[in-house]
């Protein structure tokens, strides 16, 4: 391997090689987010009892890579991801409870039903930043909370709607009671949705998107249409949480009103946090740890596990900014430097 | 009438920016050959930036017509001006922080090249992209700095980047805000040395308050007062303008 320092990371290549190069590198699989699917798989296999935990750290994921999406990469801050998570959720869960019980088709419904609603929060907060965007995504949020809590008659209120037995996948696997196909499943869909994820954060268009979020002023003035930008960034970001929320639908048999509810959207901010926003993996392992976090917590201190979550926060935003993901870059380098001065 | 202005690469008739009730720039007929080299000076004050910002699209005017190739772009907001040849940079460094200059150049040519709205192709297999965006950071003595965060750069080098920026969308008239503003002296003379090497298709409307910067570069020179055109002419009739050496020299007869 080439000798390293610090302060130019790859000196035996030209100027030109490494300036090019750099697409590729960013682009390139890191080895947390390798080891995230290595330990998920393991878990699968090594806590055979927690299947369905397992589950729901993945779906979660997947709601929190979503978010990255809007918050990490465009730069687009919002209070109302929940609404596009519960929004699938209650397609898929309606259409399976009018008795269309084929899995697959139920994720499409949730993620046609939650992109509809992101490409009209598209056009809503097109002209709006900061605070005027923070208020009108909340205050979205709030509407369709609301709005799903008064027709009783068709998601079942305060009372749930039940999702009903969906049939097996394939015609082969049928849901087990120990959520065997249902982790096996979500693994699936969410790492595929996962890979389609980082293909937008590497494509030109993930490019423009840190672009926006570096300076929304300035990409007018180099030919970018922000309010063209603006209706796929929320579009996709719906699409992949309406997906999740379907998935949980379907998976947990169950949708309930807490899918909509304001506390889903402003947690998986602080998984994007904790993990590292704008890296797409951090808050994959952000969420993770905060569903494991809140499970332990729980169990130690039922009423108030909230106050530990609050001191993660409090701890990771003053000592370890870029969350996990910048720690852990931050330890490379300092291991980095050690070995090339020995 | 479009017979006259077609000559051109950028005409404005009546142009009015009004800020509330005051007029910042009032009432301005300006024309940019093709591949002109123009100034425009004035006083702190006098509506450059601001005559600037509507020429882009950056503000839309108050009043008045922008034609650019001949064409109305009155109504336009900036990128679409940009997508018609018209580029800009800015007066304050107003960059990507932290993202890299061939991250910032790439973004701005795969718009260009209407790579843009692409989200399922891989950024590092646009290979003709990403070569012309190199291309571009050497001929703006970039290449040292290509990987670096913006935000790490020496000022006179982000100058650099905003012209490579604005070239990136391939300009047939390109505006530069005050482009040496700002930077140390040793850093300056690459600047001037990139704008004097600048393709002379294209048509070049700049800021600058360096007298000396001006007369060096510039074919013709426009001078501004109050939102208002104060006179146009070579260097030389504008250095021995009566008018201008009020201005600059601050008459008290004028307040």
């Amino acid at each position: 391997m080439a000798t390293t320092t610090a302060t130019t990371p790859v000196p035996a290549l030209t100027d030109e090689a490494s300036a090019k190069g750099l697409f590729a590198e960013r682009a390139r699989w890191r080895w947390p987010e390798v080891a995230y699917w290595v330990v998920i798989v393991g878990c699968i296999f090594a806590f055979p009892t927690h299947l369905m935990l397992i589950a729901q750290v993945l779906i979660t994921g997947l709601f929190a890579v979503s978010f990255d999406l809007l918050v990490g990469y465009a730069g687009i801050a919002s209070l109302g991801q929940a609404a596009f998570f519960g929004v699938g959720a209650y397609a898929a869960g309606l259409i399976a409870h009018d008795g269309w019980s084929e899995p697959f088709t139920g994720l499409l419904a949730g993620a046609l039903a939650a992109g509809v609603l992101g490409f009209i929060f598209s056009i809503l907060v097109a002209r709006l930043h900061g605070i005027a965007l923070l208020m009108i995504t909340f205050g979205v949020g709030l509407l369709v909370y609301e709005a799903a809590h008064s027709a009783h008659g068709i998601t079942g209120g305060d009372d749930g709607l039940s999702v009903g037995n969906l049939s097996p996948i394939f015609g082969l696997f049928p849901f087990d009671f120990l959520g065997h196909t249902a982790v096996v499943y979500s693994l699936v869909v969410v790492f595929l949705a996962y890979l389609f994820a980082r293909l937008v954060v590497n494509s030109p268009f993930g490019l423009e998107l840190k672009g926006i979020r570096e300076n929304v002023r300035r990409v007018p003035a180099i030919g970018i249409p922000l309010g063209y930008r603006y209706m796929v960034a929320f579009t996709v970001s719906a699409i992949l949480a309406g997906l999740a929320g379907a998935l949980l639908a379907q998976i947990t048999g169950t949708v309930a009103l807490g899918f909509l509810s304001f506390d889903r959207s402003s947690s998986v901010l602080i998984m994007v946090i904790l993990g590292g926003i704008g890296t797409l993996f951090g808050p994959l392992i952000g969420a993770g740890l905060y569903m494991v976090a809140q499970d332990r917590l729980a169990n130690l201190n039922p009423v108030y596990w909230n106050f530990y979550i609050g001191l993660m926060l409090v701890l990771v935003v003053l000592f370890a900014r870029g969350g996990i993901v910048g720690g852990i870059e931050r330890l490379e380098g300092v291991i980095r430097t050690k070995w090339t001065r020995r | 009438m479009d017979a006259t202005l077609n000559g051109h690469a950028l005409t404005t008739t009546g142009l009015v920016k009004r800020f509330g009730a005051l007029p910042a720039v009032d009432g301005v007929d300006f024309c940019l050959p093709q591949g002109a080299r123009h100034a425009l000076i004035g006083p702190n004050g006098s509506g450059k930036t601001t005559l600037i910002n509507l020429l882009s699209g950056t503000l839309r005017a108050t009043a008045g017509r922008v034609l650019l190739q001949g064409e109305d772009v009155t109504g336009l907001p900036a990128h679409r001006r940009v997508a018609r040849g018209l580029a800009r940079t800015f007066q304050i460094n107003t960059l990507f922080p932290r993202l890299t200059p061939i991250e910032a150049v790439a973004m701005a040519v795969c718009q260009r090249r209407k790579l843009g709205p692409i989200l399922y192709r891989n950024m590092k297999s646009c290979r003709e992209a990403i070569d012309e965006s190199y291309e571009l950071l050497e001929q703006m003595h970039l290449q040292p700095e290509a990987r670096r965060p913006t935000r790490e750069l020496a000022y006179g080098k982000q100058r650099l980047l905003e012209i490579a920026l604005a070239l990136a969308s391939r300009p047939n008239v390109l505006l530069l805000d005050e482009p040496a503003a700002g930077v140390p002296q040793h850093e300056s003379s690459e600047i001037l040395a990139v704008i004097s090497e600048l393709p002379k298709d294209i048509a070049v409307l700049f800021i600058e308050h360096d007298i000396d910067l001006v007369f060096r570069f510039a074919e013709r020179i426009t001078v501004m007062m109050a939102g208002k055109i104060l006179c146009e002419g070579t260097p030389s009739e504008i250095a021995h303008n009566q008018d201008v050496r009020t201005v600059y020299l601050g008459d008290a007869s004028y307040v």
